[in-house]
C-alpha cells in the first residue's frame, strides 16, 4: 500500500533542492538577471511566498465553512424565491459580480451585445493556457502555436477567430506580447510546481446554493496544496496578464469564498501573478476577508436575483458609462456623459478602462 | 461571525463531512451497509427487465445494436429530445481526464508514482509506447485515447495532461487512501449486461473506485459539474449492471457519488426497491434509444 500524500509541506532549502529547485542560484537571481533587477520575485522568493515559510499554518474553524454558506442561504433565499422556477440558474460569476456592482444597467447592455473580443483578451487567454502548459508540462515550444493548439483542442474557437481577423501587425504585436509574458513567467516560476504540491489547473468550482437556483461559480488558474487536515494548506493563485487593478482583489477574495465553501476549509493565501510584469500580490485569507467577499456576492446577486425576475435595471452613472454598450438607449448614462454615442473600446488610444462582455469585465484599454 | 438560525440547505451535502473530509468520505465508503437484495430478489428483477425491454424494444424494427450507458440513461430522463444516435466519437482533454486521470491514481495508489502529476507522464508515456508496436497477444493494449494523443502538437498534449492531472489529483486527494485493508481498483473494466432475449441491447457501467466492504463490494463515483437531480440513477445504474451480470453478492451496498467541483456527496444504498428505482429508468432510457 502507498502512502498517503505528501502532505504539500512549507518550503525549506532541502524540501527546494527536492523538488530540483538550486536555491542558492535562484537567490543570486542566476536565473532572471533582469527580473530580479527589477524587483521580481525569485523562484524561491515566489514558491516561499505562495507555500509559506517555516511559520504554521492558521488553524481551520470547522464551523467557518457551514456557517458562510448558511448566512448566504438565509440572505438570499427570498430574492432567490422571486425566479421564476422554471428559469435557469443565476449564475454568479466574477464579472457578473463586477458588473452589476458598477451598474445593473450596463450589465444587461453587456449581455444582449454581441461579444467582441479585444486584443487585451485575447492576450489574457493565450496566457492563461501557456501558464497551464507551463504548470502541467515544464516546457513551452513555441508559445503561439503552443497556444492556439491547446485553444482548439479545448474547443475554443474564439481566439483563432479574433486572429483570422487580425491585421498582420497587430497580430506580430499580440505574437511579440504572448512570447515576452512567456519568457517572464518561465524566468520567475524557473520550473513548474513540485508534483507533491498536488498542482491543479483551471479547476472549476461551482457551489449551489438555495435549491441550486443560485450557482456561484468559477474557473481558478491554479491550486497548490493538500485539502485541509486541521491546517489551512491551499493557495488559490490567479493569473493576470494586464495591468494591476482593484477588482483583481475583489475576483481572488470571490474564489477563496468559493474553495472554502466547495472544501470546507479556506485556503491559507491568495495571490494574483502578474504575467506581464512579474508581479506577484500574495495575500492571507483571513475570516474577516471572507466575511467581507461573501457581503459584496450578497448585494451582486441580490441584484442579478431582481434581473432575473424581470425586474428593470437600475442604471448608476459612472465613469464607464462612456464606452456602455448601453449609453444610446440609457438616459442616466447620456447625462453623464453629455453624449449618446459610446466610445469603440476596441479603437481607444487612451490609457482608459473599458466594460467587455469577456471573461473579464473591466478591461484596460493599451495605450 | 454573524449569528444565523441553523438551517437544512437542500444543496449542502447530503453527509457531513467534518474535516478533513478524506476521513469522512472514507468512513462512509467503509461503513458496512444494510443487508442488500436476496439473490432470489435480483432474479425476479433481471426477469422483469429482461421482459420489460423485449417490451419496449419489440416495436422498433432497427436492428443497430444498442448499447447504454449512465450517460445515456441520464440524457433519456433529462433531455429526451436530444437523444440521436452518437456521431463518431472524437476523444477531447475533457473526454479523456477520467480514463488518464484514474490511471495516474492507480499508478500513485500501487506506488509507481507519487502523486498524480508524475503518474499522468508515466501513463501518457505508457500509452504512446503501447501504441507504437502492432497489437499482438502479448503486448498490452493500448488505450483508446494514445493514438489520437500521438498526433496532438505539444500545446493540445499539455492540456489533455493538465485535464487528467487536475482530475486525477481532486480523486486522490478525496480518500485516506492507506485505510484501505487492500488497495481499491481505481479505474477498472466496465461491467456489461447483455439483455438475455434482445441481444442487441446492452447495458455497461463503470464504476470509478471498486473495493470490498466485507462481503460485498462498495463504489465510488466522480461525478462532473454539481449533482444533477437524477443522482440516484447516476449512482445506482452501476449497481443495477452489476446485479444484472453477477450473483446477488457482486452488487455493491453502497455507492457513494462525489461531485469534486461542487464538493458534493451522495450516497445511495443497494435496496430491492432503489434497483427497482433504476431499472425502471434503464427500461425508459431504452425505449427512447430504441426509437431514435
Amino acid at each position: 500500500m502507498s502512502r498517503a500524500p505528501d502532505p504539500t509541506p512549507a518550503i525549506t532549502d532541502s524540501g527546494y533542492r527536492r523538488a530540483g529547485l538550486n536555491s542558492r542560484r535562484s537567490r543570486t537571481g542566476g536565473v532572471t538577471a533582469a527580473g530580479q533587477a527589477r524587483g521580481m520575485p525569485s523562484p524561491l522568493d515566489l514558491f516561499v511566498r505562495l507555500r509559506g515559510s517555516d511559520r504554521p499554518r492558521p488553524v481551520v474553524d470547522p464551523g467557518l465553512a457551514g456557517g458562510l454558506r448558511e448566512w448566504l442561504e438565509d440572505s438570499l433565499a427570498a430574492p432567490a424565491g422571486s425566479i421564476d422556477h422554471a428559469a435557469a440558474p443565476v449564475r454568479v460569476t466574477k464579472d457578473a459580480l463586477s458588473q452589476v456592482l458598477v451598474c445593473e444597467a450596463h450589465l444587461v447592455a453587456n449581455r444582449a451585445a454581441p461579444r467582441r473580443p479585444t486584443f487585451e483578451l485575447i492576450t489574457g487567454t493565450l496566457v492563461d493556457v501557456l501558464f497551464r502548459q507551463w504548470v502541467t508540462a515544464g516546457k513551452i515550444d513555441d508559445p503561439f502555436e503552443d497556444a492556439l493548439s491547446a485553444l482548439a483542442s479545448a474547443g475554443d474557437g474564439e481566439a483563432d477567430d479574433f486572429l483570422r481577423a487580425l491585421a498582420g501587425a497587430d497580430r506580430k504585436r499580440l505574437e511579440q506580447e504572448v512570447v515576452r509574458q512567456v519568457g517572464l513567467f518561465k524566468a520567475h516560476w524557473a520550473m513548474p510546481p513540485a508534483g507533491a504540491w498536488l498542482p491543479r489547473t483551471q479547476d472549476a468550482i461551482g457551489v449551489p446554493i438555495c435549491g441550486g437556483r443560485i450557482m456561484l461559480s468559477g474557473v481558478v488558474d491554479l491550486i497548490l496544496g493538500m485539502p485541509a487536515k486541521a491546517h489551512a494548506s491551499t493557495c488559490v493563485v490567479e493569473v493576470k496578464s494586464g495591468r494591476r487593478r482593484l477588482e483583481h482583489r475583489a475576483d481572488l477574495h470571490f474564489y477563496s469564498l468559493l474553495e472554502t465553501l466547495r472544501s470546507g476549509a479556506p485556503p491559507f493565501c491568495a495571490a494574483t501573478y502578474y504575467a506581464g510584469r512579474g508581479d506577484l500580490d500574495v495575500e492571507p485569507v483571513s475570516e474577516e476577508l471572507l466575511v467581507a467577499s461573501l457581503e459584496r456576492v450578497i448585494t451582486g446577486t441580490e441584484r442579478l436575483c431582481r434581473l432575473a425576475a424581470g425586474q428593470p435595471p437600475v442604471a448608476r452613472p459612472n465613469p464607464l458609462c462612456a464606452w456602455c454598450e448601453g449609453l444610446a438607449g440609457c438616459e442616466a448614462g447620456q447625462r453623464s456623459t453629455g453624449t449618446k454615442v459610446a466610445r469603440n473600446a476596441a479603437a481607444c488610444d487612451e490609457p482608459r478602462r473599458v466594460v467587455s462582455s469577456g471573461r473579464n469585465s473591466v478591461r484596460e484599454v493599451a495605450r | 461571525m454573524r449569528e444565523v438560525p441553523s438551517l437544512s440547505p437542500p444543496t449542502a451535502p447530503s453527509i457531513t463531512l467534518a474535516l478533513p473530509r478524506s476521513s469522512a468520505l472514507t468512513d462512509v465508503l467503509l461503513e458496512q451497509a444494510p443487508a442488500g437484495p436476496s439473490a432470489r430478489e435480483v432474479e425476479v428483477l433481471r426477469a422483469d427487465l429482461v421482459h420489460q425491454i423485449a417490451n419496449v424494444v419489440r416495436s422498433s424494427r432497427d436492428e443497430t445494436k444498442l448499447t447504454l450507458d449512465s450517460h445515456h440513461v441520464l440524457q433519456a430522463m433529462t433531455d429526451p429530445g436530444a437523444c440521436s444516435p452518437d456521431p463518431t466519437f472524437m476523444p477531447t482533454p475533457k473526454k479523456c481526464r477520467r480514463a488518464i486521470g484514474g490511471a495516474a491514481v492507480e499508478r500513485s495508489l500501487r506506488g509507481r508514482d507519487r502523486n498524480p502529476s508524475d503518474a499522468v507522464r508515466s501513463v501518457v508515456e505508457q500509452g504512446l509506447e503501447s501504441s507504437s508496436f502492432e497489437p499482438t497477444d502479448n503486448a498490452a493494449v493500448s488505450p483508446w485515447w494514445a493514438d489520437w494523443y500521438r498526433g496532438l502538437s505539444s500545446g493540445a498534449k499539455a492540456v489533455v495532461c493538465a485535464e487528467a492531472i487536475t482530475w486525477g489529483t481532486n480523486l486522490w486527494t478525496a480518500l485516506d487512501w492507506d485505510r484501505f485493508e487492500r488497495p481499491p481498483v481505481v479505474s477498472g473494466r466496465a461491467f456489461k449486461w447483455e439483455c438475455a432475449s434482445v441481444r442487441r441491447v446492452t447495458l455497461r457501467a463503470r464504476a470509478d473506485v471498486r473495493l470490498q466492504v466485507g462481503d460485498r463490494p462498495a463504489f465510488l463515483l466522480v461525478g462532473n459539474g454539481v449533482v444533477p437531480p437524477q443522482w440516484r440513477t447516476s449512482l445506482g445504474f452501476p449497481a443495477l449492471v452489476c446485479a444484472l451480470s453477477y450473483a446477488e453478492r457482486a452488487v455493491p451496498g453502497r455507492v457513494v457519488g462525489i461531485w469534486p467541483a461542487a464538493g458534493q456527496v451522495r450516497t445511495w444504498t443497494a435496496s430491492t426497491a432503489a434497483l427497482r428505482e433504476v431499472a425502471d429508468a434503464a427500461v425508459s432510457a431504452v425505449s427512447t434509444w430504441a426509437r431514435v
